[in-house]
């Protein structure tokens, strides 16, 4: 890193720090922010100081949110008996691109992963469980990640909702829909399999 | 199958070489580090993705060059295709497949099917149980494919379930994670512990008619000892599992271990009903792993309805001259075998059976085509 001056070097290294950045890619991220013009590049960091300034958390659900409380918990429309409960932000944006989904969210921010020293406690689990005993939830959705850490996840949450009354719920696993067949690959078709149903 | 034709490039100790084999017997004779084993290698790695030597690719670069490449033509009885495996240092391993890049490299597994014996394979009877777990798996892993997945998912189940119990928590807290881990461990568990026991019952009597071929009135039998079961279903398999987890959850918890499972089965390979780990002398260890591999190949050929290629490398030394017979009958009857010797000594008599059988030599990795007899 010698070979550009310490102010650069520290440029690159803060873009390395990025999820998905390389040092090659870094260096062509600096390099660029380097030719933007003064009032560019400070209309680039203000968005992240307003970003982080400015977003927070919901309070219910933990979805990314200017207000208090996010979009889909305040809409009127939304069924708040039902919570999905998602990994991650981005599940919940795929999620809700569907526009099918009536309900409610709730982001965990994670999955049981005891190798990472990740526990339920690390989770928004306990969040989660003041939501259902405070409010009117009939039936939770369980669509964390179909690998071992979301299935394990999915596994605790459902034993400490079911003695409550709760209906609990997991998302299908399975071929996707609109595909062809040859395309998925062995893992997926043996779960299609032993999730077959009958035909009517 | 058969291999019609194989071409090294940098590939350890050959810089250039393509070698056209027959169906039948191929016979590669060589002094010592010529490069017999290194032919064997290089196809059994194109087949499988493992070699016997190292886990490193980057070990089986010649040492003066970059990259490696090996191509093979195989016929797989409807047609020829054209195989190939590349590494280049930095870049990592590139597939194709009659000239097309394949993402997955487990879609050449599919093309070709090898059963690989090596000197070190006696580990199978000498070793521990990791190497007979090892040597079953990969015979269930070319006849179903996806079990592969099932394993690999295990581990990981398994890691994540012991690092729960080294996190330093209360225990009270780890039993309250904890079923939601065994609850998947069981599942993936029972069904690797249900295909071991199903292939072995196959598997054995392959197994057997094949070591009396080659040792008459001797009874090889592999018996599976699995940490759980027997049972006779999956769910019978899923049940006690799982309460052996819960008999031992207190003392897995203090020793940070899972103690119970399929990562734990053994299997006891037995002549006449006597542990042979124990009781087999070294050339009965080795008419031993020789008959569980050809058994390998039979078992395989019969559940895919097509024949392994059969890569036995120094197969004929520590053998007496009624064994090697047998065991030549035995190779007659395949579509293709390929081995290696140091001496033509070995052959000189089987050769005179008017079936077809091809000779190479090697030397610091050139190879000639002799003959065939």
């Amino acid at each position: 890193m010698d070979l550009y001056s310490p102010t650069v070097a520290n440029l690159i290294e803060e873009f390395e720090k990025l999820p998905g950045i390389g040092p090659k890619t870094a260096q062509r991220l600096a390099l660029f922010v380097l030719n933007l013009s003064l009032e560019e590049a400070k209309t680039l960091s203000d968005a992240i100081i307003k970003a982080k300034e400015k977003v927070k958390f919901c309070r219910i659900c933990f979805n990314l949110t200017d207000e208090e409380v996010c979009d889909v918990c305040r809409s009127e429309k939304r069924d708040s008996s039902i919570i999905c409960v998602v990994e991650e932000i981005k599940d919940l944006v795929a999620l809700e691109k569907t526009r099918e989904y009536q309900g409610v969210y709730h982001v965990l921010h994670g999955s049981i992963s005891p190798i990472d020293g990740i526990g339920p406690e690390k989770l928004r689990v306990a969040e989660l469980l003041e939501r259902v005993k405070n409010g009117q939830v009939k039936e939770i959705i369980l669509a964390t990640n179909p690998n071992i850490e979301g299935e394990a996840t999915a596994m605790y949450l459902s034993r400490l909702f079911k003695p409550l009354g709760l209906k609990v719920t997991r998302l299908a696993s399975g071929l996707p829909a609109g595909g062809d067949l040859e395309y998925a690959d062995e893992v997926t078709l043996t779960r299609a399999l032993e999730g077959r149903r009958e035909i009517f | 199958m058969h291999l019609n034709q194989i071409t090294l490039l940098n590939f350890r100790n050959y810089e250039q070489a393509t070698v056209s084999f027959n169906q039948g017997i191929n016979i590669i004779l060589g002094e010592n580090a010529q490069g017999k084993t290194n032919l064997l290698e290089a196809v059994y790695f194109l087949a499988s993705g493992k070699t016997h030597r190292t886990n490193n690719a980057e070990d089986l670069i010649n040492l003066r060059k970059d990259f490696f490449k090996i191509l093979v033509l195989v016929n797989n009885g409807i047609r020829e295709n054209s195989l190939e495996v590349s590494y280049k240092k930095g870049e990592g391993k590139t597939t194709r497949i009659n000239g097309i890049i394949k993402r997955k490299r487990e879609d050449l597994f599919d093309q070709i099917s090898t059963v690989f014996f090596s000197p070190d394979d006696l580990r199978i009877v000498k070793g521990g149980p990791c190497e007979r777990r090892e040597f079953v798996d990969e015979i269930i892993t070319q006849i179903k494919p996806t079990y592969r997945f099932i394993k690999m998912r295990y581990v990981k189940i398994l890691k994540q379930r012991n690092a729960l119990f080294r996190s330093g928590l209360e225990n009270e807290r780890i039993v309250e994670q904890l079923s939601a881990w065994d609850e998947q461990l069981v599942s993936f568990g029972a069904k690797i512990i249900w295909k071991r026991a199903n292939l072995l019952e196959a598997f054995n009597n392959k197994a057997k008619w094949i070591y009396q071929a080659l040792a008459p009135q001797e009874w090889l039998t592999v018996r599976y000892q699995p940490s759980i079961g027997p049972g006779s279903s999956i769910e019978e398999i899923e049940d006690k599992f799982r309460i052996e987890l819960e008999k031992r959850r207190m003392t897995d918890i203090e020793l940070g271990v899972t103690s119970v499972g399929p990562h734990r089965d053994d299997f006891r390979i037995e002549v006449n009903s006597k542990d042979s780990r124990i009781h087999s002398s070294q050339g009965e260890q080795r008419c031993i792993v020789l008959s569980l591999k050809m058994a390998a190949g039979l078992l395989i050929r019969e559940e895919t309805e097509t024949e392994p290629i059969f890569l036995f490398d120094d197969v004929m030394s520590e053998l007496d001259e009624r064994r090697r017979r047998a065991l030549f009958n035995l190779f007659f009857k395949r579509e293709q075998v390929i081995i290696t010797s140091t001496s033509q000594m070995y052959f000189g008599s089987l050769l005179k059976g008017g079936k077809t059988v091809s000779l190479f030599t090697v030397s610091q990795g050139k190879v000639k085509k002799i003959g065939r007899y």
